[in-house]
């Protein structure tokens, strides 16, 4: 993933014409106005979602097993008569409380880590470097299920699980651009006011060198949501009955066959239209920092 | 002189990083709870039984020294006995390499014939054909494998019944063909029975465009970038003033130099392709690593797991030096440093 090196900067154009703002920049940037305004539904939708639905996603109704969408059950109902709407919108909240969770340890623990790489250089570089190397030469998603088969199948776990597999991506980020910033010279005028080492790094430092991270973290959103779903789906994440979009669509196997083709269906629009939501938002700000 | 130094570099760290992937997962699978004995035996198994288990295989002796036993026998090639399969790991994977190896293959055919036309396409006509492709690209990324593989088993297969059922690399009634590289396809090829090449080239189309679909993306886009890149070079720009007419220097000129960066997406592209092969293996009972790598993780079963995982850190390390070497070589103005 090749993210340009400085921090979401609004275009100078923008900028000086404060009071179009916001529809020039609708505008200009498609894709990053369409992605804020899904956020915000998304948003809505796991906050009021559940207050609105009229049923409870675990109630099961034995008389109304495997109802084709209609007005009374919109996406459904599945193999225990759920309503299936219902507990996408449930899901909804779960699925971005793990995307949110994942992103922020790989990114706290990530730009940490890859700071004192970058700054410190030497042989504690050499060690973050190849253990990075380590991580990265098997797919995510494999190294994730190792995690969570490993740790236990439950929400902690693969929070944890995924937030390993995604940090090597922060570390290099950071390291990289603290490579660069190190010898900056108010680095320099902070050494020579006689400031600590860790201070430098971390207070002067770290700020300036996070711009890419931050970036990175909408994307990684995005790989989140899909990984967890993922994860769920091949029994090793979240636990059925629990309503989340992977377990859904994991229950759902079976009704394909059998030709009830919803139950799997909608869980699997929600991933889609989130996942989407982070890369346009992701695309958007790369757009906003090419013009 | 100085290539073979950076060769000699990149092969040192390729091994660094390796031998780093196998120690991780040897200790990540031996220190974390989960004690394979318990998982075969049952979890009302008697002590003593459970105890002489553990010492068969290996499981009481200090970790240190199970540690430089398992080395020893990697070193001579030598992966261990699979505890869920009662087989010799070596075995295992070579009976199901073919398998991913396969569909990883065919899939990657489809997505480069799909997306660097598309790519190209879009670059040279921009407008609605670039704002489409950036579409599908969103798409691509965004969609989860298995679903889309389920949706269509129940198009393709349930509703339209156009594929055969989802059960694996042939149809229930086909002898696969003489073994000679493992690939069905090419197998068949090779002793000409073509019953078998027809069922497995169709048990292959489903899982192979699912898988498709997620890597047409990232070539495709690149193909993009590097084609508008190319086009705006001034080589280009001068070819076109004088004349010279579309097709001619697209396909002698710009697209020649604009597949060189793809190449390097190829690398990324089989990372994608293994990880979401467990995912589509799942899906179309597909007899790979995939498939096999899930029952060992969920039977803790150490051989098999750190066995599948040099194999893969193997293949994506070399693809990925494979690809880098390419990249120098094709291109000699990128320096070596």
């Amino acid at each position: 993933m090749n993210i340009s090196t400085e921090t979401a900067e609004v275009t100078p154009a923008l900028r000086n014409d404060k009071r179009f703002r916001f529809t020039r920049l609708f505008k200009h940037n498609v894709s990053l106005t369409t992605g804020l305004i899904l956020l915000i539904f998304l948003v809505l939708v796991a906050i009021l979602g559940p207050l609105l639905t009229q049923h409870s996603p675990y109630e099961t109704s034995p008389g109304d097993q495997y109802m084709a969408p209609s007005l009374a059950h919109l996406f459904g109902t599945d193999e225990f008569g759920r309503d299936i709407i219902t507990r996408v919108i449930h899901a909804a909240r779960l699925d971005l409380f793990i995307a949110v969770s994942v992103t922020a340890l790989a990114f706290v623990v990530g730009s940490i880590v890859g700071s004192f790489a970058g700054f410190y250089g030497g042989w504690v570089d050499m060690v973050i470097s190849r253990l990075v190397d380590v991580l990265l030469s098997f797919p995510a998603f494999i190294l994730a299920m190792g995690v969570t088969a490993m740790l236990g199948n439950n929400l902690q776990n693969v929070i944890i699980a995924l937030s390993v597999a995604y940090m090597p991506y922060f570390i290099r980020l950071t390291r990289a651009e603290m490579l660069k910033l190190r010898n900056a010279e108010f680095a320099d005028a902070a050494r020579c006011m006689g400031t600590s080492k860790v201070k430098i790094m971390l207070v002067h430092l770290l700020p300036n060198a996070i711009g890419p991270a931050v970036a990175q973290c909408t994307l990684t959103m995005g790989w989140a949501i899909l990984d967890a779903a993922g994860l769920s789906f091949l029994g090793l994440g979240i636990q059925a009955p629990t309503a989340e979009w992977g377990v859904m669509i994991g229950n759902g196997v079976r009704d394909i066959f059998s030709g009830e083709w919803w139950t799997a269906f909608f869980p699997g629009i929600a991933v889609i239209v989130t996942v989407m939501t982070f890369n346009l938002i992701a695309i958007g700000v790369r757009q906003l920092k090419e013009d | 002189m100085v290539f073979l130094r950076y060769f000699t570099k990149r092969m040192l760290l390729a091994a660094i990083t390796i031998f780093g992937a196998l120690t991780l997962v040897f200790f990540l699978t031996h220190v974390l709870p989960g004690n394979p004995a318990l998982v075969k035996l049952g979890s009302f198994a008697d002590k003593a039984a459970l105890e002489a288990l553990e010492k068969e295989m290996g499981l009481d002796k200090p970790l240190v020294v199970q540690y430089g036993n398992y080395l020893g026998q990697v070193v001579q090639g030598d992966l261990g006995e699979s505890w869920t399969t009662g087989q010799p790991v070596n075995k295992d994977l070579a009976q199901r390499i073919p398998a991913t190896v396969e569909l990883a293959v065919f899939s990657l055919i489809i997505a480069i014939l799909v997306g660097i036309p598309l790519g190209v396409f879009a670059a040279l006509r921009k407008g609605w054909t670039d704002r489409f492709l950036q579409g599908v690209t969103i798409l691509g990324v965004s969609t989860p494998v298995f679903w889309l593989g389920l949706m269509l088993i129940y198009v393709f297969y349930y509703k339209f019944n156009l594929t055969p059922p989802p059960t694996g690399r042939l149809d229930d009634f086909t002898v696969p063909p003489t073994h000679v590289t493992g690939l069905f396809t090419v197998d068949s090829l090779l002793s000409g029975d073509f019953i078998a090449l027809k069922s497995s080239l169709l048990q292959l189309i489903l899982p192979g465009v699912t898988l498709a679909f997620v890597t047409i993306a990232p070539i495709a886009k690149m193909a993009r970038d590097s084609m508008s890149q190319v086009l705006q070079a001034d080589f280009i720009q001068s070819a076109r003033a004088m004349g010279v007419s579309v097709r001619e220097y697209v396909i002698k000129d710009a697209l020649r130099n604009a597949l060189i960066p793809v190449l390097t997406t190829l690398g990324i592209v089989l990372g994608y392709l293994m990880a979401g092969s467990v995912l589509i293996e799942m899906i179309y009972s597909w007899p790979g690593i995939g498939i096999y790598v899930w029952n060992a993780l969920l039977s803790n079963d150490f051989n098999s797991i750190q066995g599948v995982v040099l194999i893969i850190s193997v293949t994506y390390v070399f693809i990925n030096l494979v690809v880098d070497l390419l990249y120098v070589l094709v291109d000699p103005r990128i320096s070596l440093d």
